[in-house]
Formats: structure tokens, C-alpha cells, sequence
């Protein structure tokens, strides 16, 4: 029983790691229909960073904040730089080019950092007792933070301006167009935060896996994972999907573990069998199946 | 004119040059036969890339499929070479005819993520899964297991060379034929406009699977060829941040050619070469190089040949009806 | 007295609330010309999808020489003789003409068995494929653009092209969505001079706006407005239809 509890307890602080990641994926489908595989560099990126200025600075909550504006930093460069070139361009052809994107990344941090993995402490070790359970205080504020993040950008989504043209943006490009409205400017300001997410989830899963420059390989699957099962270009669906894989691997880690690994994959094409867009999927071109 | 007529000798000029190169450079042999069978590994993709407009980042997969099962039939089974490449074209057939059915109907970039995944899962099972048979990370030794075939002792990297090229020229031949038949013009018409295809009568889905088949084979062979070649085999063959190595190989030497593999090969093995001889940070070279080929140098090194001959042709002809004017007056 | 080649009972094609072909009854005679005209939107490009197995309807039946064929693959339709033509054209454009007509021609000759012999057939050097395509590129004046790649081509060569590429798999039905929108008076006539020769011995249905073009070809008209197929008959008789002088006329100039 208490295993399944903490299992239950890992996975969720899986899913905050995976929302917080999947998103930058997700929003960069949804509206500008570009597969950006680059995106994974913030949480990289994120992760190393806040290695660095832990070891000089000792302090974690820096080290998560330097992440996450390093993050959006990361995305506003390559946003404006590069992507816009290639909006227009084929579902291929920008796909290649942001996998490479991404390995200029990975070379860069192997200039910077070397080829050893770095380890990184976790930032407390207090163990929370819930009946007989011992839980991991860290796992619980990655959670919580995950919480705020989502609710966060479901006010940006629905109180604001911009999270209104962008929602309608996901939905009919040309409307919003149409009505005067500069949707790159707000792609730019959204996917700038959907990175500094990412980033902050590389800070959150730096002390959980070892930091090292592969490290957005192997979190590059599982995020596409989530987005094709929540649907691309959907908040909501991300949240859902990320939910679900973390106790996929999780507690289906716990019952056989090659699950943790593999269970991901069995999930991925499952959906995509049965439901090619997506739990909330946006009407796409770019997926499914061939007509 | 002439040129066209020689251009049938195409795979013959290029297994006399890799002849002649092996002989001015001793010393680089394997290197050689690493192109060739390079070749063959970035032939397959360039059906996939070139002529049916798929991007997979899973192509390593293949490879790695091919290599361990004629690893595994080496280490376990038997001490047949030629047999071990069998067993790896067998194996490409059988995941084909698993995978294509599914594969070939998906749009592009599921295609190209479920590609990735396979990777992923391929080493997966190669290093953990199956390490009571594979060794996981620590790889399989078989080569004192090899017998000795008849005529060319292949196990010598001299004469496997031979042996090489001999495959090499095979499958030139074999893909130039693809190029020039109906199946190459039915593929990248497929490519541009899969609907109209269907109006035309065609069943884009199954012309599709027949060339994935084509394709996987020549990665399971590549595959197959490698471990051989090394007698050893390791995941690491297999590993997702290799996909886009082959890529970059196929766009290098030009995408949708018959000769475009071979360049590619070529351009982009000795660029690692040369590279890596002052230079550890391989990924990134490969991500710029990529960059630089997408934006700037779309045609290809094959491409670039084939401009300049065609350009030389020009000016010759504009040459020649120079004369012919003077000479008129 | 021929026989009833295609034929529709009641079908209709929903998209979402929105019935874009509704309740349609349609027959064509063999070797009849057929037009079907009506506003933007009317459903006719919707309505030849139906018939050529692109949608299949939500209600409704498709007849082809009498048998069922409203859930058939549109591959299998073209098998049968079912060919067609798209309103924005569609052909290959990283190909050459030739491979283009080619291609058609290869699918007729070897029916549905083909893929395996893909790989033993060589377009330029099958005579067979070479006679009929050189027939076709002249019969479409397309000779001199034999070896340009289609992506060079006019817009009018390549609605040639479209067309030849039907005609070259000699069809039993042509089905043509508007043949002569974005094209001059001068590329319309020398289609139309083609397809005069065609009428009466194939079968023939085209959608099209031009009106005046349209009646040099056709002898049966049929008018779809929102998505119901209002009026058929004799050109001059369905013109003249109160119903159709009412919903069409007052767009059509
Ligand atoms: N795939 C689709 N999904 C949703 N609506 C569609 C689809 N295809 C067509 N429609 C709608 O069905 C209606 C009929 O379209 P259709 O293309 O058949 O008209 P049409 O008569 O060919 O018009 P035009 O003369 O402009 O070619 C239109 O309102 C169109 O918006
Ligand atoms: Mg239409």
C-alpha cells in the first residue's frame, strides 16, 4: 500500500516535470505549426545552469530562477532568429532543421560543460511523514510549483488580451489575422514563456536524473509523447497527458520495471491507433493519418 | 551528348575510383570500406528522404537491427558470414512487413517521431532487455568465430574490401534501376501529390510499403556489413542522436539521386575524419553542417557535379557554335 | 436507347451541421455530355467527390453500370473506368510531362496487379507507354514540353496536361471540375475542340461556370444550388426552368 501512495506521489512530480517541459512543444504546434524539436535546449540549458550557479552560489532558488530566464531567453533567440525563418517551410524541413538546432545545443554545452554528467544535490532532504509514508518534501514543491505554473498561464490564456487572440490564434490563424491582430508578437511573448517554463522544469529534474548533455534526448520522447497524447496546441491536454505518463512510469515502473521506460511508447501508440489528434486535440494537418 | 551515353558506367567509375584511392592511400582502407557501406546505410534513407518526402529520425534502428541479428547469428549460431547477411536481410523483411503497414500510413511527422521512438526502444532492448544475450553496453565479440569463406578470406579487412565493393556495385546497379523505373517516378510523384495518385488509379499506401521494404533491407544489410566488418557490435550503433548523422549524409551528397548516397557518404565521413582529428565536439559540427546544407546548399554535392558538367557541356556547345559562326563568315 | 451509366439515389454529404450535398438524384446516360453548373458553393466539386470515392455520403447510394459502388476506394472507381480532373489542378510537379502522362498510362495498362512490376518497367523504353504517350502529347500540343519538368509549365499547359493525363488512360467516364477557370478564351478553345471529339462516343460530366463554353459541349444540364441538384434536361429547357432562372441566373453573367 505505502509503496503505491509514494509511486502515486513520484509520478506526479513526473507529470509537473513534463508539463512544465511540454509545453514550449505543445504551443509551438498549436499555433505556428512548426514540430520544434530545439525545445528541449531550454530544459538542458535550465538544468546546466542551475548546476553553475549552485556551485557558486549554493542556492537552489537562484539556481531555479537563472533557469527559468535563461529559458525564455534561449526561446526569444531562437524564436526570432531562426523559427520565423521557417514557419512557411514543410513539416520536414523544419523538423530537420530544429533537431540540428538542437544538436548545435547539445555541442554547445559539451564546449562548455564536458562530456561528464554533473550531479547535483537535492536542494532539501526533508522527508514528509503522511501516515506511514515517507515522502520527499522536494517531489511535493515540484508539484506545487507545476500547480502554479498551470494556473498561471490558464489566467494568461483567459484573462488576458493576449491569451484570448492566442486561443483564437489556435483555433483560425487567418481569423485573428484578420482582425489586425500581429500574432507572431504574441507567439513570440507566449512561446518566450512557454520556454522559461521549460527551463525552470530542467532546474526542477537536475537534482532527480543526472545533468548531462544528453539529458533533452532523453526527455525529448517522453515530451512529444505527452503532446501527442493531450493533443497538440492544447494547455489542457498537456496537463491531462502529463498526468497520465507520470503514473504510466511511475507506478507502472513500480509494477514491472522496464515499464518506466517502455510504458511511455505503448501509451504513444495506442493513441495514436485510436486517436490520432489527441485527448483535446486541435484539428490538425500535420498529424494522424495519411488521408 | 557523349556524357549521357557513359552515364550507365556511373556505378563502374565509382568502385574504380574507391580502387584507385585504396591503392594511393594504403593506409585508409577501412576507411574505404566504411564509406561503402555508408553508402548503402545512407541508399536507404534516401528512398524514405529523397524520394518518398519522409524524414525519419529512426534510421539507426534499422542499422542497428541489421547489425545484431547477423551479430547474434555469428556469436550464437553459426560462423557463416554470408549467412549472417542473409539472416539481416530476412530480419529487414520481417520488420517491414511488422512495421510498414502501420508506418506508411501515418502523415510525416508521426512518422518521424514514431521513427525516433523505435530508436529509443531499440536501444532499450539491445542494452537492457536483451543482455543476457547482447552484453548490453560491453557489446558482442564474435570474430574468432568467422569461418573462413571460400575464394576471399573476408575476414581479412584487405579482402573484405574486395568484397565490399563488390556488394557496392550491386546495389548501384539496383538502385539506379529503381531511379529509372516506374517505381522511382511513381514514388516521387506519390511524394508531390499523393491525392492525385489515388485518382490516377494507384495504391499510393501499398507502392509505399514495397519501398519501405527497400529501404529497411538496405539498412539491415548496412548493418550486417558493419559488424562484420568489426566483429563486434555494441547500442551504441543504434542511438537516436545518431539519426540525424544520416541525414545529413543523404543531404550532403543530394537528396532523390542515385549518386547523391555515395557523396554523401563520401563528403560527410571525411569531413568526420577530418573533424574529429582536431575536434571532440561532433554533434555540433553535424547540427551546423545541417543547417548550412538546408539553407545554402540544397542540391547536394551530387548536385554541384551535376551543374558543373552541365555547365561545362554549355560553354562547349556555346564554344563549338562560336567556331561554327567564324568559321560560316 | 443506351444504357444508365452512373448513377445517385439520395445522397447527401454532411460536414459537421452543414449539408453541402443534399438529396441528390443524378443519372447520366453512357456517352451522354453532362454539365453541372451553379453558384460558388453550390457543392458541385463536393458532389463529384462523392462520386469518385474522395467522401463517401452519409446517405445515399452511388451506381456504376448498375452495381453498388458507394463505399469503393477511389483507386478501385479509377480501375473501373471512373477518371477525374481537379478544379486546382493537380499534377506532378517534379516530374517531366512525359512521366507525368506516362504514369497514367502504366496504371490502364496493367490494371491493379502492377507494384511488382514497377520495378521492371522502364516508362522511356516501354513502347507500349511511349506510342500512347506521344499520342496523347500531341493530341494536347504538348510535344515541345515533353521533357520540362511540370513546375515550368503555364498554367494552361498544365490544365492540358490534367486533361491529358485523363485522356490518356482512356476512360470510360471523364469527370472534369471546371476545366476552364484561370485559363484564356484562346487555351478554352483548343480544349474544347478536344473534347468534340470525345462527345457521344465517352461519357462526359463537367462542372464549369463558363456557361457559353460549357453549352458547345454538353447536351444535358443540371443545376445545384445549396447543396440540392434544383434542375436537369436538355440545356435549353433547363435554362428556360422558372426554378433555376430564379436561384442561378441572377448570378451567372
Ligand atoms: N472538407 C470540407 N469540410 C467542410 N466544409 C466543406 C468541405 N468541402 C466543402 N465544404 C463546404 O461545402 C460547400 C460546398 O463546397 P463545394 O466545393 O462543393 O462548392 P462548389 O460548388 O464546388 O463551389 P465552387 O464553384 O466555388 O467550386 C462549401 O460551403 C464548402 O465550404
Ligand atoms: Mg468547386
Amino acid at each position: 500500500m505505502e509503496t503505491w501512495f509514494t509511486a502515486v506521489i513520484y509520478g506526479l512530480s513526473t507529470s509537473g516535470i513534463l508539463f512544465l517541459v511540454s509545453l514550449a512543444l505543445s504551443i509551438g504546434y498549436g499555433l505556428m505549426r512548426i514540430v520544434n524539436m530545439e525545445a528541449m535546449l531550454y530544459y538542458s540549458f535550465g538544468a546546466y545552469v542551475t548546476y553553475s550557479i549552485v556551485s557558486m552560489t549554493g542556492s537552489f532558488i537562484l539556481g531555479a530562477i537563472g533557469a527559468t530566464v535563461i529559458g525564455g531567453i534561449l526561446g526569444f533567440v531562437v524564436e526570432t532568429t531562426l523559427l520565423r525563418k521557417v514557419y512557411h517551410r514543410n513539416m520536414m524541413f523544419t523538423m530537420v532543421v530544429t533537431f540540428s538546432v538542437f544538436m548545435i545545443g547539445i555541442g554547445v554545452i559539451q564546449f562548455i560543460y564536458g562530456l561528464d554528467p554533473k550531479p547535483l544535490a537535492s536542494p532539501t532532504s526533508a522527508i514528509i511523514r503522511f501516515m506511514n509514508v515517507q515522502i520527499p518534501l522536494y517531489r511535493l514543491i515540484i508539484i506545487g510549483l507545476a500547480v502554479v505554473a498551470y494556473i498561471l498561464i490558464q489566467l494568461l490564456m483567459n484573462k488576458t488580451i493576449t491569451g484570448k487572440a492566442l486561443r483564437a490564434g489556435i483555433e483560425n490563424r487567418e481569423n485573428v489575422e484578420g482582425l489586425g491582430v500581429n500574432i507572431n508578437r504574441i507567439f513570440t511573448t507566449t512561446f518566450v514563456i512557454a520556454s522559461a517554463f521549460a527551463g525552470l522544469g530542467g532546474a526542477l529534474n537536475a537534482p532527480l536524473v543526472m545533468v548531462g548533455p544528453y539529458m533533452g534526448f532523453d526527455m525529448l520522447l517522453t515530451a512529444f509523447i505527452t503532446v501527442i497524447l493531450g493533443g497538440l496546441g492544447s494547455i489542457k491536454g498537456t496537463m491531462v497527458a502529463a498526468l497520465i505518463l507520470g503514473q504510466v512510469v511511475s507506478v507502472g515502473g513500480t509494477i514491472w520495471a522496464p515499464l518506466a521506460f517502455v510504458g511511455p511508447f505503448i501509451v504513444m501508440f495506442i493513441t495514436i491507433l485510436i486517436r490520432p489528434t489527441g485527448l483535446y486535440g486541435v484539428k490538425g494537418t500535420a498529424f494522424g493519418f495519411n488521408d | 551528348m557523349k556524357l549521357k551515353n557513359l552515364e550507365f558506367l556511373g556505378p563502374v567509375f565509382i568502385i574504380a575510383g574507391l580502387l584507385v584511392s585504396r591503392y594511393l592511400f594504403p593506409n585508409k582502407i577501412t576507411f574505404f570500406t566504411e564509406i561503402s557501406i555508408y553508402t548503402i546505410y545512407v541508399m536507404g534513407n534516401n528512398i524514405l528522404m529523397g524520394y518518398m518526402g519522409y524524414t525519419s529520425f529512426g534510421q539507426p534502428f534499422y542499422l542497428s537491427c541489421g547489425a545484431y541479428s547477423a551479430a547474434i547469428y555469428l556469436a550464437y549460431i553459426g560462423g557463416n558470414v554470408f549467412v549472417a547477411i542473409f539472416v539481416a536481410f530476412l530480419v529487414g523483411l520481417l520488420l517491414s512487413f511488422i512495421l510498414g503497414p502501420s508506418l506508411m500510413r501515418l502523415k510525416g511527422s508521426y512518422f518521424t517521431l514514431i521513427n525516433a521512438s523505435l530508436c529509443a526502444i531499440g536501444v532499450f532492448m539491445f542494452e537492457r532487455l536483451l543482455i543476457d544475450i547482447t552484453n548490453g553496453n560491453d557489446g558482442l565479440w564474435y570474430r574468432s568465430n568467422m569461418h573462413k569463406t571460400p575464394l576471399l578470406d573476408i575476414r581479412m579487412p584487405q579482402n573484405y574490401f574486395f568484397f565490399i565493393l563488390i556488394v557496392l556495385l550491386a546495389a548501384l546497379y539496383l538502385y539506379r534501376k529503381i531511379d529509372r523505373s516506374a517505381l522511382g517516378t511513381v514514388l516521387k510523384a506519390a511524394s508531390t501529390n499523393p491525392r492525385k495518385m489515388r485518382f490516377l488509379g494507384y495504391n499510393v499506401f501499398r507502392i509505399r510499403w514495397m519501398a519501405f521494404t527497400i529501404s529497411v533491407v538496405f539498412s539491415t544489410i548496412a548493418g550486417a556489413l558493419y559488424s562484420v566488418n568489426f566483429g563486434f557490435v555494441n547500442p551504441s550503433l543504434g542511438e537516436n542522436s545518431r539519426a540525424i548523422e544520416v541525414l545529413l549524409a543523404t543531404l550532403i551528397g543530394g537528396i532523390g539521386t542515385v549518386y547523391g548516397p555515395f557523396f554523401g557518404a563520401l563528403g560527410f565521413l571525411g569531413m568526420k575524419d577530418f573533424v574529429s582529428s582536431f575536434l571532440s565536439r561532433w554533434e555540433f559540427v553535424v547540427g551546423i553542417m545541417t543547417l548550412i546544407v538546408l539553407f545554402k546548399f540544397n542540391r547536394g554535392l551530387w548536385g554541384m557535379i551535376q551543374d558543373a558538367g552541365s555547365f561545362l557541356a554549355d560553354t562547349g556547345r556555346k564554344f563549338k557554335n562560336n567556331s561554327v559562326k567564324t568559321a560560316e563568315k | 436507347m443506351s444504357e444508365v451509366l452512373f448513377e445517385t439515389k439520395g445522397v447527401s454529404k454532411i460536414f459537421g451541421l452543414f449539408k453541402a450535398v443534399h438529396d441528390v438524384d443524378f443519372s447520366v446516360l453512357e456517352n451522354d455530355a453532362v454539365g453541372i453548373i451553379g453558384p460558388n458553393g453550390a457543392g458541385k466539386t463536393t458532389f463529384i467527390n462523392i462520386l469518385t470515392g474522395e467522401y463517401f455520403p452519409e446517405e445515399g447510394s452511388v451506381f456504376f453500370r448498375g452495381e453498388d459502388i458507394t463505399n469503393l476506394k477511389s483507386e478501385k472507381r479509377v480501375a473501373k473506368g471512373i477518371i477525374r480532373t481537379f478544379q486546382l489542378v493537380h499534377v506532378f510537379d517534379s516530374i517531366t510531362v512525359f512521366d507525368n502522362i506516362a504514369l497514367s498510362i502504366y496504371r490502364k495498362k496493367e490494371g491493379t496487379a502492377f507494384p511488382l512490376n514497377l520495378y521492371t518497367t522502364v516508362f522511356r523504353k516501354n513502347r507500349e507507354i511511349t506510342e500512347s504517350a506521344e499520342k496523347a502529347l500531341e493530341v494536347f500540343d504538348l510535344i515541345k514540353d515533353r521533357n520540362q519538368l511540370v513546375r515550368n509549365l503555364s498554367l494552361g499547359s498544365q490544365k492540358r496536361l490534367e486533361i491529358a493525363m485523363a485522356w490518356a488512360a482512356d476512360p470510360e467516364v471523364f469527370i472534369l471540375d471546371e476545366p476552364f477557370a484561370g485559363i484564356s478564351d484562346h487555351e478554352i478553345d483548343d480544349i474544347i475542340g478536344i473534347l468534340k471529339k470525345l462527345v457521344h462516343k465517352k461519357t462526359i460530366i463537367i462542372v464549369e461556370h463558363k456557361l457559353s463554353k460549357l453549352t458547345e459541349i454538353v447536351d444535358t444540364l443540371c443545376v445545384m444550388h445549396e447543396g440540392k441538384m434544383i434542375a436537369s434536361g436538355p440545356c435549353e429547357e433547363t435554362l428556360n426552368n422558372p426554378i433555376v432562372r430564379k436561384s442561378y441566373w441572377k448570378i451567372e453573367d
